[in-house]
């Protein structure tokens, strides 16, 4: 079963796919929310990061943001493979996508740990209030959104796809490049800007 | 898959589904866990009565306090208050209206006006065999479900339910002075129940988008799916921020983050601040009473239509004055603010847009009256109720005026006269047109009429007591009493208005003890009913082409459209005064036969 | 074809519907335009002559007619449901905007409900009558109506509403009073209870001869009062119905308010937004005196502040810099 004929014009986006657009609208504004919060907050304040505080670890936040960049280019073209039926193809970039965000989530992880031993704590202030909640926040998401791409990953190693149709996997890695561009902009909003 | 019509099928992109679910069997595929969108609205429905019910019954003891002030509260009293001897204390008396408000908006109304009648007419309307994500459907109301047992375990926790207001404001609602854990629980209830309708709005709009019928182009949708349409969108945009605001005073609750919390009283140096969170709340908290009102309008704007037997008078305008308002709706949110001190081009600007936002109200307002100029009146009880909502709306809406100016409104504000108003457009309109949707669709689910007589004594017993009530809250709003407060009569200048509170109990219990003639009437027309055929209320609208009650597979073969929803009293049509939107008349429907 | 006989009424209705629209469109948007510009003097005008006939004082069942008879019996509905009266100067300017407000939107609405019953009436179904099939059919000026209706409210109602909030907010929302005359004072409200301070005789914030009380705020008569609100604790509202405005104390966040009083008498200030489990009871009085009471008063007060002032007692050194907060933002 595959794209037929249809006596409407054919549509670009399947069914599910709109389903997931409109999703992630949802989860767009919800991060929006988040990061005009922060730089709402922020405006108000003197001077940022208060004085006195450490700031963020620049090295880690940004080899974690090449790391998910990487994870969502690898799944791009595990993406590819699939549409054109090249099930290996697809199978192995699949896995190295999926990896790299089990690689993402362990380094955020780090970054985190690495807040808390610089004497970060979130009752302090604003500053680290923010810092905490986003990171987690977008991290909590990335575990919620991982657990499709381990689950696609464990079929696409018993071959259980067949069908270029199947809608399961582009739909994942929409919603992980969409959390991977949360990921970008909340790094250069937090970290550099 | 198969296909059985001339154009081949992907269900990918199908805009219909052509595909024949297997029946049900067992009682929990049958009632419980069921795909069936007509089955998770009934399932919707008696979850939002029920909720409505406690909801109800808080503000009949809201009532009572400010009617009969240390009196014990009859019956339920001294079990619920021994230690008062039933005399509802002042910490109970926050949380009850707290809860009341919370309770009605999320648990009644929105299950009822969005989860029920969404559910029920959205696929019967646009000709489809189901929702386009049967699964998400039962997803989101199971999620609503969770949502509510969490907010009914509140009501038991130590130290009581949230009692905080709905709005639940910083920093009263903070852990320092809310302690326990009652508003951490409504806080994470109100996440699940934003979920739960998330996931329905994406359902709503992907089945709108997708999935009707061959023929039916926007134009052909009856109001009522514009309204669900546009309150689906408004849903799943400005949910989002709702959470957002609410996991942000939730880890300020629990663990110590500073967001909302002030410099004077936090520990360090950096600041908090309380006013981020009024911004985040209302910016979804305006477009969440559009959210509630949306279905009402698309639904009186038909109602109006099928009992006046003409059409709906200026669809197009309409349907673009509701878009409209779903769009200017996040913008006007600063109205609720005025008094935390905005800057005046903050306040001349929230006033310019809310003003404006009255022109697209008045135009289908004004439409409403022109569908019913020249028309042929059948006071139905659907009708009934949906000229009532016109009255609650129309009188709501005008009140709004003061609140919108900057000056009048620091007059108002946290006043009666805020209640009065938006219990008028909010909470008596969406109910009245809730009201409205369930005896009109009754026959459809079960085969058989609602009692006709019962219906009328309902409504005048429901609608006369509401006008009063708020209608006299405005007056105490205008005479200075000020709300959320347990005992007006401390204050001097309001002890003359124990009067005008005594009036708006008694009102109060008439509609109260009203609401059980529809329950009554529900329960045993269900069964004993007059039957009422496929069309009883004989509309052209693709629901009433099939049995009633509806098959579970609702249409036999997918219908393809040739006529808007409104077409009534046709000249070129002699024996009836309606047209089915899926048959074709030479001369009169557009297009061929396909 | 199915025709709707019209009675010689209803044709010459429809005929002159157009005309009438117009007419009454240019008459609303002339009287509003006079009342609006002369309507503030009439009424405060009015007004003032109405409030000081009645009994001073806040407690409405000792207002008395200028005629003298009994007041409960004979006063009709809307003197006994009245908002206490209105001492501040800006208030009648308010309460102006609210009736007007109210009796436009009682006009329309009165009008709306009357299509409403004539139409449910007149087009009641009945055999011989079918209804208009208006796709493609309705006039122009059928199709205009609700537009210009619609016009027409927000014409007379909503620009005005418009008009009145930009000149309200510049002519005394947002224009706070400066100079010498001005009083000023801190207000800091907890729950449950208000907080005020006053600079004293030295006129300086923030040192010993403050005068601090609870609970009890003391202004003269005809002299504008400046006040800057911070909560300490949670959101608390500062309402005092007879200035017909109000605002919010927020806590970390100063925020400004002004009044004045044109006759003595003590008051009662609301707290209007929900702090607590006591917030029905939070309480304060203002009292406002003669000019020479006040000045004693304040003297009075300061002196003894002075005298017993505790340079280790926490609990009356709240307060904040005045000058931090009197910045002139009008925008």
């Amino acid at each position: 079963m595959g794209n037929t004929m249809t006596q409407q014009a054919p549509k670009r986006i399947t069914n599910a796919q709109l389903a997931m657009l409109v999703m992630i609208g949802s989860f767009a504004m919800l991060f929006g929310t988040l990061l005009l919060s922060y730089l709402f907050a922020r405006a108000r304040q003197p001077a940022w990061p208060p004085i006195g505080t450490e700031p963020l670890d620049v090295r880690m936040s940004t080899i974690s943001t090449l790391v998910v960049i990487l994870s969502s280019v690898l799944l791009h073209f595990s993406m590819k493979a699939f549409a054109e039926a090249q099930w290996e193809r697809f199978r192995n970039f699949w896995m190295a996508g999926s990896f790299l965000g089990i690689l993402f989530m362990a380094l955020q992880a780090v970054f985190v740990w690495e807040m808390w031993q610089t004497g970060l704590r979130v009752q302090d202030g604003l500053y680290q209030s923010v810092s905490y909640m986003l990171v987690i926040v977008h991290g909590l998401h990335v575990l919620f959104a991982w657990i499709p791409l381990a689950w696609i990953g464990g079929k696409a190693q018993r071959g259980l796809y067949k069908n270029p149709a199947a809608q399961g996997p582009i739909l994942a890695t929409w919603f992980w490049h969409f959390l991977g561009g949360v990921w970008l902009a909340t790094y250069l909003l937090l970290i550099w800007y | 898959m198969s296909d059985n019509h001339n154009e081949t099928l992907d269900p990918l992109f199908a805009n219909h589904d052509d595909h024949l679910h297997p029946e049900p069997t067992s009682f929990w595929t049958k009632y419980v866990f069921s795909f069936d969108h007509k089955v998770i609205a009934k399932q919707f429905l008696i979850f939002g009565l029920f909720w409505g019910f406690i909801g109800a019954l808080m503000s009949v003891m809201i009532r009572w306090c400010l009617a009969q002030p240390g009196v014990p509260f009859p019956i339920i009293g001294t079990f619920l208050f021994p230690h008062t001897n039933g005399v509802i204390p002042p910490d109970w008396y926050t949380s009850l209206f707290t809860m009341h408000g919370t309770i009605m908006i999320f648990f009644a109304l929105t299950p009822i006006i969005i989860g029920f009648l969404g559910n029920y007419s959205i696929p019967l309307m646009i000709g489809a065999r189901d929702m386009l994500f049967p699964w998400l459907n039962m997803a989101s109301f199971w999620i609503a479900v969770v949502s509510g047992a969490i907010m009914f375990a509140s009501l038991f926790v130590p130290m009581g339910a949230s009692a905080v207001g709905w709005t639940s404001y910083p920093t009263l609602a903070h852990s320092q002075w809310s302690p326990g854990p009652g508003h951490s629980y409504w806080l994470v209830s109100l996440f699940f129940a934003g979920v739960s309708s998330i996931m329905g709005a994406i359902n709503y709009i992907s089945t709108i988008v997708r999935l009707r019928a061959p023929g039916m182009r926007w134009r052909d949708m009856p109001l009522t799916l514009w309204g669900l349409f546009l309150t689906s969108i408004l849903n799943a945009l400005f949910l989002p921020v709702l959470t957002a605001a609410f996991l942000l005073l939730l880890i300020d609750r629990e663990f110590g983050t500073t967001f909302f919390l002030a410099a004077s009283i936090s520990e360090s140096g950096t600041q908090g601040d309380p006013i981020l969170y009024q911004h985040l709340f209302w910016i979804f908290g305006h477009p969440e009473v559009y959210i509630v009102i949306l279905p009402a309008w698309g639904l009186v704007s038909d109602f109006l239509s099928f009992f006046s037997r003409k059409p709906a008078f200026g669809y197009k305008a309409t349907a673009i004055s509701m878009t409209a308002i779903t769009i200017l709706s996040a913008l006007v949110y600063g109205h609720h603010m005025f008094t935390t001190g905005l800057s005046p081009l903050l306040t001349s600007a929230f006033t310019t847009l809310t003003l404006l936002i009255s022109i697209p109200s008045g135009i289908f307002f004004l439409n409403w009256l022109g569908t019913m100029w020249k028309g042929s009146i059948r006071l139905t009880t659907p009708m009934l109720f949906a000229l009532g909502v016109v009255f609650t709306f129309g009188l709501g809406g005008l009140t709004g005026l003061h609140l919108a100016a900057v000056s009048t409104n620091m007059m108002l504000h946290n006043t009666y006269f805020v209640v009065g108003h938006f219990h008028l457009t909010m909470a008596a309109s969406s109910l009245l047109a809730s009201y409205a949707a369930i005896y009109f669709y009754f026959p459809k689910m079960y085969g058989r009429m609602m009692n006709k007589r019962m219906g009328q004594v309902h409504f005048w017993l429901s609608f006369v007591p509401i006008v009063y009530i708020f209608m006299t809250m405005m007056i105490l709003g205008y005479a200075g009493m000020h709300r959320r407060i347990y005992n007006p009569y401390e204050y001097n200048y309001l002890q003359h208005l124990l009067g005008l509170n005594q009036y708006i109990g008694i009102a109060v219990g008439i509609a109260f003890f009203a609401q059980f003639i529809f329950v009554y009437n529900y329960w045993v027309s269900r069964k004993k009913g007059l039957p009422s055929g496929p069309n009883p209320w004989e509309l052209g609208t693709l629901e009433w082409t099939i049995p009633s009650p509806a098959p579970y597979y609702n249409f036999k073969t997918i219908p393809v459209v040739y006529n808007g929803p409104h077409e009534f009293s046709h000249p070129k049509v002699k024996d009836r005064d309606f047209i089915r939107q899926d048959e074709y008349i030479e001369g009169v429907s557009r297009g061929s036969k396909a | 074809m199915w025709v709707i006989k019209l009675s010689t009424h209803q044709k010459l209705f429809r005929s002159s519907l157009k005309w009438l629209v117009i007419a009454g469109l240019g008459f609303a948007c002339v009287s509003t335009q006079v009342s609006f510009e002369n309507g503030i003097e009439l009424v405060s005008a009015h007004a003032q002559t109405e409030e000081t006939q009645h009994q001073q004082g806040n407690n409405p069942s000792n207002q008395v007619q200028a005629s003298g008879k009994d007041s409960d019996s004979s006063l009709w509905f809307w003197d006994r449901y009245a908002p206490p009266k209105v001492i501040s100067s800006y208030g009648h300017r308010i309460e102006w905007l609210f009736r007007y407000t109210s009796w436009m939107a009682l006009a329309f609405f009165l009008l709306m409900v009357g299509l409403l019953g004539y139409f449910i009436w007149a087009y009641r179904e009945r055999p011989g009558h079918k209804a208009y099939y208006t796709h493609g059919k309705a006039t122009k000026s059928e199709k205009w109506a609700p537009k210009v209706l619609d016009l027409a409210v927000f014409i007379t109602l909503d620009l005005v509403l418009i008009g009145s909030s930009y000149i309200h907010t510049k002519d005394f929302i947002w224009n706070y009073p400066q100079g010498p005359d001005v009083v000023k004072i801190q207000i800091m409200p907890q729950q449950w209870v208000w907080n005020f301070r006053y600079a004293g005789i030295d006129g300086v914030f923030g040192n010993e001869d403050d005068i601090t009380t609870i609970n009890d705020m003391r202004i003269p008569k005809d002299r504008p009062v400046l006040v800057q609100i911070k909560s300490k604790d949670v959101i608390h509202g500062f309402l005092i119905a007879n200035l017909r405005s109000q605002i919010d104390a927020i806590p970390g966040l100063v925020t400004r308010f002004w009044f004045d009083s044109n006759t003595t008498g003590d008051f009662e200030i609301a707290c209007a937004h929900l702090c607590g489990i006591a917030h029905y009871k939070m309480k304060a009085f203002l009292k406002v005196m003669e000019q020479n009471d006040f000045e004693y008063w304040q003297q009075e007060m300061s002196e003894w502040a002075k005298a017993a002032y505790d340079a280790n007692d926490p609990s009356i050194k709240w307060g904040w810099n005045w000058a931090l907060n009197d910045k002139d933002e009008r925008k």
